[in-house]
């Protein structure tokens, strides 16, 4: 999808030392997705887990001392064993679109794409998001945002100083 | 008043508005000031300045003659804590994944040692 292109906005890599197999089982399995995914320190129970295009991760995520959440996956596509495309969002119990329970800071449907490749020690596994439904002009203003380098450059270089005004002021 | 996300991302999605963004990050300026570097009139740099108003980036002093511009940190903030969270949220979930991964090969090892 033309999603994939130039897509590097929001990018978290990680080096894993298992066959693409086992990772792919981690990510397409109900009980290993439990397992995994998730907040911190919420634990996680599918509610649905239907892999496939169009399909739902409708999960419940349960903490000792706040109320539960719930959050779901709309997955849009799935290469086997290459890459997996879904919308993140929060949800409510029945698996309906929902905002953010405890703030508005996070208003936004999220696009991620996952995508897996093999390497000599295992699996190179990287995820890249963008919020969803933004405009292109949003998508630079994010990118600018989240990688490091051209942040400085979309801040005219004063980034620095961004950081020293948000930490001091407000 | 709890910044309103989608619309500071929109005031933000525009470079001229982030340049000044930029540039009252070190400090108050008037509408003269911020136009100064831009080939722009005044009044289109006013109405820049009025949407970053809206999306509450920006206020401006009623005090003065001038009316200098002043950035407001908490939504930017807001921003960027969205950010920092999700991240956050990927790097645990994928912390585990490895932990996952890592005792379930160890079992199955151990399975396939005691012939299961």
């Amino acid at each position: 999808m033309a999603a994939s292109k130039d897509f590097r906005i929001f990018e978290v890599t990680r080096q894993l030392r298992h066959p693409r197999s086992k990772v792919w089982d981690a990510w397409s399995q109900r009980d290993q997705m439990e397992k995994w995914w998730g907040p911190k320190g919420c634990a996680v129970r599918a509610l649905r887990f239907e892999f496939r295009p169009g399909g739902f991760f409708h999960y419940s995520m349960e903490a000792a001392v706040a109320p539960t959440m719930w959050g779901r996956f709309n997955f849009l596509e799935i290469s086997t064993p290459d890459r997996i495309v879904w919308l993140n969002s929060f949800a409510n119990p029945d698996c309906g679109m929902a905002r953010a329970p405890f703030s508005d800071k996070c208003p936004l449907e999220i696009l991620n794409i996952v995508t897996f490749s093999d390497t000599s020690e295992g699996t190179t596994q990287t995820l890249r998001a963008e919020p969803f439904g933004a405009t292109e002009e949003e998508k630079q203003f994010f990118e600018d945002l989240c990688s490091s380098g051209s942040l400085a450059q979309g801040f005219g270089g004063t980034f620095d100083q961004l950081s020293a005004h948000l930490n001091g002021g407000g | 008043m709890k910044p309103n996300l989608d619309l500071v991302f929109s005031a933000l999605a525009d470079p001229t508005r982030r340049k000044i963004v930029a540039r009252l990050a070190r400090g108050e300026a008037t509408v003269m000031d911020l136009a100064a570097p831009f080939k722009m009139t005044q009044p289109s740099v006013s109405k820049h300045i009025k949407v970053l108003e809206r999306a509450g980036l920006v206020s401006r002093s009623r005090v003065a003659q001038t009316r200098p511009c002043r950035l407001e940190p908490v939504p930017l903030r807001a921003v960027m804590e969205w950010t920092g969270s999700y991240r956050a949220l990927w790097e645990d979930s994928f912390d585990r994944l490895g932990d996952f991964l890592d005792t379930n090969s160890k079992a199955r090892k151990k399975d396939a040692e005691n012939g299961r």
